[in-house]
């Protein structure tokens, strides 16, 4: 049965291959030479030593590279697609599943050794995001913080959890369309309407964010928090737009609000207000998130399963 | 004789329609049994029920003597099943798909199924996509046949094969039953595909059996009477009346257990099988029981 | 060696034209004593019909003594099959003659004649069966 199932996938499974091996071989080449700047790792971050160059001299050579490793997010989704999506549609829609049915394999078989290859896969191929991405990212996580986007996206358990998800979603879609185009073209809406509100809307409030107040703007946040919101406000309260802040204590003919005026925002009851996930709460987040990710995995591979054994023929 | 096959009160419903309603059938062991019906009759039905893809709603199925309750791989080795349209991994070489039997099957016996290819010329190496119909049927039936089956369980296996490929098909096939050991059920919505190969028949209609039994005692047991319309009358309501169609005077009916003598004036035919099929089917019995002469088939 | 054929439509069932077939070979002599008759597998592999087709043929021609099995080797002819004894042929074709007069006298046309001889044949095949 796994031979069958290699032999059906390898097409896919080696193209997934050496996109890993593209993604090694960008992490290496651009990763060393991250390291060999300046002073290396030991000259970024707030505990950097006092004899290193500008940070910002980092942040100008290597920022752009972390647009590009933004679109890793989407090896997840195509995953899901492209080998997700055929894997149980492809067999239902050109009949072969009652091919493979009556052979000496029940369905129950069948069905129990794809999603445990779906799940194997989903494990190597997240350890190995996860891998290349936490040692890539290190610069950027002493610069930034992990936290924030990307790191949390592409570290830790995520990478895993993305990749499972949207194989499951895609193995359901196909058992219940019996067709692979729907879906593949289902599980690339649905994957992005799980995936964009949990990390927007969910994931700032897995607990209660904590809020500073800070007289004077600038500051607040503790080292590689994640910063979910920050601004200026009254002493009721109310929000102080930027433009109100600088008529007020800046100056208006420039647009500017120097640090200089921080005396005068006092002055004014405005405070600066920082909310914030600090970076101890990086692991819990992720046990969290993972923890969501695996009740709708289960949910999605026990409806597969029941579809399989039940409604399919 | 015993049964590789046997169901009682076996019924399969979807929604509110029935595809099978109460079919009580037996497929004796060593036969060669046609299950024939017009498309839409539940015969697919029945056979993915026989081999475990689909469950019944109600009634019972024996296989080879078990009870079948799901699908069990015991029981499922010794079942071979080549379902409607013969699917294959069309990106899968020939040898890609002995390998498969061979990984999915206890009993598979490799031999067997690289000497069959050989005979039958098929190349190996090439993708099943790029097979002849006749062909990709051929490697179904190899991958069916080399798992050594008790029961063979064809679904439609020569609807889309051209003339030749259908007659190699047959020929290949009963090659394999005159070794022996094997029962053979395989469907068809044409009888005259399966007239000369088969010795027993299973009409089904509507979801229901019309006609079951040995094709010898079943011809033998029919006759085609056809004269003046009294006199067919008057022998008809002698034996049973399976089909009717009657002309101004003149009729011609199919009747079932026709005994004693037979008015000289009439004609008695044996009927071929797909005569008999097709009397079941239309089963109008009607016109000589009509009050008024009914045309069929006539100029008005 | 016999090669069979079938003729589709003929009426007559595939294992009665296989025994037809034996016995017309061993009426006109293609068949002799010791040769032997093709195994079912070879006969189905040419003609795609029931192997029990051709083993029902075999020993409906064993049970008549004009074939028999040796297992393991197969299914040789035993005897010839002795053509009717002419004195016979002679008075059944008279009084058939006869018969026919009378029907043509009596103003049967030539289908009548052969529906009568059909049913007759019938009648005596279902008392046999009685």
């Amino acid at each position: 049965m796994s031979w069958l199932v290699w032999r059906q996938h390898r097409t896919e499974l080696i193209g997934l291959a050496l996109v890993i091996l593209a993604l090694a071989v960008f992490v290496i080449g651009t990763g060393v030479p991250m390291r060999g700047f300046d002073g290396g790792l030991a000259c970024l971050g707030t505990n950097a030593a006092p004899s290193c160059g500008g940070q910002g001299d980092f942040e100008r050579a290597f920022g752009w590279l972390t647009g590009i490793v933004g679109w890793f997010n989407l090896i997840p989704l195509l995953i899901g697609v492209f080998i997700g999506g055929p894997l149980l549609g492809r067999e239902l829609e050109r009949g072969t599943h009652r091919l493979v049915w009556t052979q000496s394999v029940t369905r129950t078989r069948w069905i129990t050794v794809r999603l445990l290859a779906v799940v194997g896969l989903a494990v190597a191929v997240g350890a190995g995001i996860a891998g290349l991405m936490t040692w890539w990212r290190q610069p950027f996580d002493l610069l930034d913080s992990p936290f924030a986007g990307a790191g949390f996206d592409l570290e830790g358990l995520m990478p895993g959890m993305y990749v499972l998800f949207a194989l499951a979603l895609g193995a359901a879609a196909g058992a219940a369309s019996r067709k692979v185009l729907p879906a593949m073209a289902l599980t690339l809406p649905a994957f992005l309407a799980v995936r964009l509100p949990i990390e927007f809307w969910l994931r700032p409030h897995y607990a209660p964010p904590i809020t500073a107040l800070v007289y004077g703007s600038g500051g607040g946040a503790p080292p590689g928090a994640w910063v979910i919101d920050s601004g200026l406000i009254d002493s009721a309260g109310t929000r102080i737009y930027a433009s109100q802040a600088t008529q007020l204590c800046g100056n208006p003919a420039t647009g500017s609000l120097p640090k200089s005026a921080d005396a005068c925002l006092h002055a004014h009851g405005i405070f600066e207000r920082v909310v914030y996930q600090p970076l101890d709460r990086f692991w819990p987040f992720q046990f969290i998130e993972a923890g969501i990710y695996t009740a709708l995995c289960i949910a999605l591979l026990s409806f597969t399963v029941y579809w399989v054994r039940h409604r399919l023929r | 004789m015993s049964s590789a096959l046997s169901a009682a009160g076996l019924s399969r419903r979807y929604g509110k329609t029935w595809a099978l309603h109460e079919c009580s059938l037996e497929v004796p062991a060593g036969s060669v049994t046609a299950l024939v019906g017009p498309n839409g009759a539940g015969k697919t039905t029945l056979l993915e029920i026989a081999v475990g893809i689909l469950e019944p709603t109600e009634g019972e199925i024996r296989l080879l003597g078990t009870p079948m309750r799901g699908q069990t791989p015991s029981l499922l080795s010794r079942i071979g099943f080549v379902a409607q349209d013969a699917p294959l991994y069309r990106n899968f070489t020939v040898l890609d798909m002995l390998q498969v039997g061979r990984h999915l099957n206890p009993r598979w016996d490799d031999a067997l199924a690289r000497d069959r290819l050989r005979r039958l010329r098929i190349p190996r190496n090439r993708v099943c996509g790029q097979l002849s119909g006749g062909q990709q049927a051929q490697v179904a039936l190899t991958l069916a046949v080399a798992k050594r089956p008790e029961l063979l369980i064809l679904d439609e296996p020569v609807a889309r094969l051209d003339p030749l490929a259908r007659r190699e098909f047959l020929e290949s096939l009963m090659e394999i039953v005159a070794d022996g050991g094997l029962t053979v059920l395989l469907s068809s919505h044409l009888i005259s595909d399966l007239e000369r190969v088969s010795d027993q028949l299973i009409l089904l209609s509507e979801g229901t059996v019309l006609l079951a039994g040995s094709t010898e005692d079943l011809l033998a047991e029919h006759a085609v009477l056809s004269g003046p319309r009294h006199n067919v009358e008057a022998v008809a309501a002698r034996c049973q009346l399976i089909d009717a169609r009657a002309t101004g005077t003149h009729a011609t009916v199919v009747v079932r257990r026709l005994e004693g003598p037979v008015d000289p004036r009439l004609t008695v035919d044996a009927v071929d099988l797909e005569e008999l099929v097709l009397a079941y089917l239309r089963r109008r019995p009607a016109p000589l029981n009509a009050a008024e002469p009914v045309l069929v088939g006539g100029v008005s | 060696m016999i090669e069979f054929r079938l003729h589709r439509g003929s009426g007559v069932s595939t294992y009665m034209q296989l025994v037809q077939q034996v016995r017309h070979a061993l009426r006109v002599g293609t068949l002799r004593p010791g040769d032997q008759l093709p195994t079912a597998k070879e006969v189905v592999a040419t003609l795609a019909i029931n192997p029990n087709t051709v083993l029902k043929a075999y020993r409906e021609l064993e049970h008549a003594g004009l074939v028999h099995t040796r297992p393991g080797l197969g299914t040789f002819v035993a005897r010839e099959l002795p053509a009717p004894p002419l004195r016979e042929l002679h008075s059944l074709g008279r009084r058939l003659r006869q018969w026919l007069d009378a029907a043509y006298a009596a103003g049967l046309e030539d289908e009548d004649v052969d529906a009568l001889i059909a049913t007759a044949r019938q009648e005596l095949a279902s008392e046999d069966i009685a």
